[in-house]
Parts: structure tokens; sequence; C-alpha cells
């Protein structure tokens, strides 16, 4: 049965998606008739084309935002409810990796990580949710690690930024779920990147030798969980974090 | 979508409306819903949850433009339909008075602290 509602284009707010694993969901969501709303610092190439062939902002919407601003981040939402109506999903993407050992980091580099990771991810939701809360429905999926998952050397604030949208994920499903809005996380391994562009080649192969399914993911792989997710086959999960790395964590 | 100030008799309106559209949602009332007093108190006798507050809250913040309650008032102190009314007139009328009252305080807690400091040295 079809209804006004499921063929209504969905209002999908991507957060970082000018490129890398942004870009291919931006690009997944664009594929399946959604309607795409995304920020990030600097325009991309990609983001580029995307606004040129859809210069109306129809389906499409990119707006230079820094994330670490939490009332940009609230304009930029409340300006995608305008412009299209609704917001009914979010995919809290932007990230940045924050490397070195903990003694000898900088404070600077700590909160830069907390802001964007963390704190940039709980304001967006705070913002998108008043939206969802208006229809009561809406899908909200956080971009956590497997470093939130297992303990690696090198990447404790990381991890603890990854943990912790984990933690707001299962609170947040609890706290949402009677009014339909249901909370994910997907927790992407080792991909195809800028983040493992910089790996040594044996690292690169060791990596591969601990994979049971034997490769690097690829945005793509991430991608396909996340837009499971949004779909209407995965109305009955909320909660969860899905742990999408060929299995390197089992 | 309201463009100027609204009166409180529209605050008034607005509020109940989507507290009964919130209580249709719920299929808590079967048949015919409740009249909806400024006494009610929302969760006791009108069975709003937190969550049922923070749909109204976001709401009404699409169609007034406000959302009192991020600084001017703070949402524990929302009890009665009333209280919800009064904090939008609140918003409306530019009475700051909770946030004047929080930088009295501020202020006497710098001279209380400061004399300490004096009387120390």
């Amino acid at each position: 049965m079809s209804t006004n509602a499921e063929n209504r284009s969905k209002v999908v707010i991507v957060s970082g998606g000018s490129r890398g694993l942004g870009q291919a969901l931006v690009t997944g969501c664009l594929e399946r008739g959604y309607t795409v709303a995304t920020f990030s610092r600097s325009e991309s190439p990609f983001i580029k084309t995307l606004t040129q062939q859809d210069p109306e902002h129809e389906r499409f919407l990119w707006e230079p935002v820094d994330a670490t601003d939490p009332a940009a981040l609230k304009a930029f939402v409340s300006r995608v409810a305008s412009a299209y109506g609704r917001v009914d999903a979010l995919i809290n993407n932007a990230g940045v990796g924050i490397d070195g050992i903990l003694p000898t980091m900088r404070t600077a580099q700590i909160e830069q990580g907390i802001d964007l990771n963390l704190k940039a991810s709980i304001y967006l939701i705070q913002a998108c949710s008043k939206q969802m809360l208006q229809h009561s429905s809406g899908s909200i999926i956080n971009i956590s690690s497997v470093n939130a998952v297992r303990g690696h050397s090198g990447v404790a604030v990381y991890s603890a930024t990854k943990a912790a949208l984990d933690g707001l994920t299962r609170s947040l499903a609890r706290e949402l779920g009677p009014k339909h809005i249901r909370v994910n996380s997907v927790a992407p391994g080792y991909f195809e990147s800028e983040m493992v562009a910089d790996l040594t080649p044996e690292a690169r192969q060791r990596i591969i030798r601990r994979t049971p399914l034997g490769r690097l993911g690829t945005a793509d792989d991430m991608a396909h969980v996340v837009l499971f997710l949004l779909s209407p086959q995965a109305s009955f999960i909320t909660g969860q974090t899905i742990v999408v790395d060929g299995g390197i964590t089992c | 979508m309201l463009n100027q100030v609204p009166s409180k008799q529209e605050i008034q309106k607005l509020i109940e409306e989507n507290i009964r559209q919130i209580l249709e949602e719920k299929a808590l009332h079967d048949g015919e819903l409740p009249e909806i007093g400024l006494e009610d108190r929302l969760g006791a006798e009108l069975g709003l949850s937190s969550l049922d507050l923070a749909q109204l809250v976001a709401t009404l913040e699409m169609h007034l433009k406000a959302d009192p309650f991020q600084e001017l008032v703070p949402i524990t102190s929302i009890r009665t339909v009333a209280d919800l009314c009064g904090a939008y007139e609140k918003f409306f009328s530019g009475d700051t008075t909770d946030q004047d009252q929080m930088d009295a305080l501020l202020a006497s807690k710098r001279r209380a602290e400061a004399r300490r400091n004096n009387n120390r040295s």
C-alpha cells in the first residue's frame, strides 16, 4: 500500500558530507530518492558538482558550517526545516581523528576533538529531535568506531568520544523511543579512507591479515548499513551499535 | 505561525490546542477529550510525560519562534497549564527577572569572596 508519507522524499541531514564516508552517505541517500542537507567547513569538488546539478536546492542543500559552533548548528537545522518542511533523519558523521599519546597531547587538540566528535553531535541531535518530535517519527544514526568497543594505543581521546556517542545512542533510544524516533550507532572498522591513507604497507597488511573477511572495508560498506538503518526495514531496531569491520573485533 | 507578539489569549489557545493534539496521539482518552483548564497539572491530571512536554515545547517553538526554557525559565518549574502559558508570556514581555536574579546572586557571591580574601590578608 502506498501512502503520501511513503511517496514523500525523506529529508536527511548528514553532517560532514563533503568527502570520505560523508560523501558516500550523501550519494547513497540521493540515490534512494531522499532529500539531503549537509554541511562542512569548506566546499569540496563533490559538493560543488552536486550544487551545480541542483542549483534550486530541490533535493540537495549544502552550507558552510563550523560544527563546533552550537548556534550555527541550530541555525542550520532551522534552515533545513524551513526549506523542506521537516527533518526525518540525522546522520552524525562529522568527526576528526585525534591521534597521540594522552600524556603528551595538547589541551587544544583534546578540546577540539571533543567539541567536534561529541558536542557537535549532541547539539545536532537536540535541534533535530525537536523537529522529529513535531511529527513523532525519525531516525538518528551516530557514526561511531571500532575504537569505541576495543582499546587501541594512541587513540584514547578519540575512543572516549566515540564510546560516548554509543552511550548517547543507547540512552536516547530509550528517551525518544516512545515518540517513534529510533537512535542507532554504526561503528566502522578500518576502511579505505583518509584515516588509513597514512598507514605503512606493513600495517595495512597486518590489519588485512587480522580481518576474517580478508580485506579493508570501503566507504560504501559503511554507507549500506547506515542506509539500511534509515529504511523501513530497520523500523524495529533502536539503541544498537552495529560494528562493520569485516570481523576484526569478533 | 504567528508573525507578531502573541496575546495572552493566543498563547493559551495555542497551548491548549497542542496539548489536545498530543493527548489524541497518545489515545489516553477515548471519545471526547476533557476540557483543559489552566490549573490542570500537566503530568498528574492531563497525563503528559516529560517527553510529551518536550514535544509540546518543540511544537510551540515552531509556532511562536520562542523557547523560554533555554535560559529564562527552568522547565522543571512547569507544573500546570498556567505555568506553561506564563513562561511564554514572560518571554514575550521581555521580563528577564530570573536572569537578573542570577546576576545579582553572582555579584553577591563575588562580593562575599572579596570580603573573605580581604579578611585573610
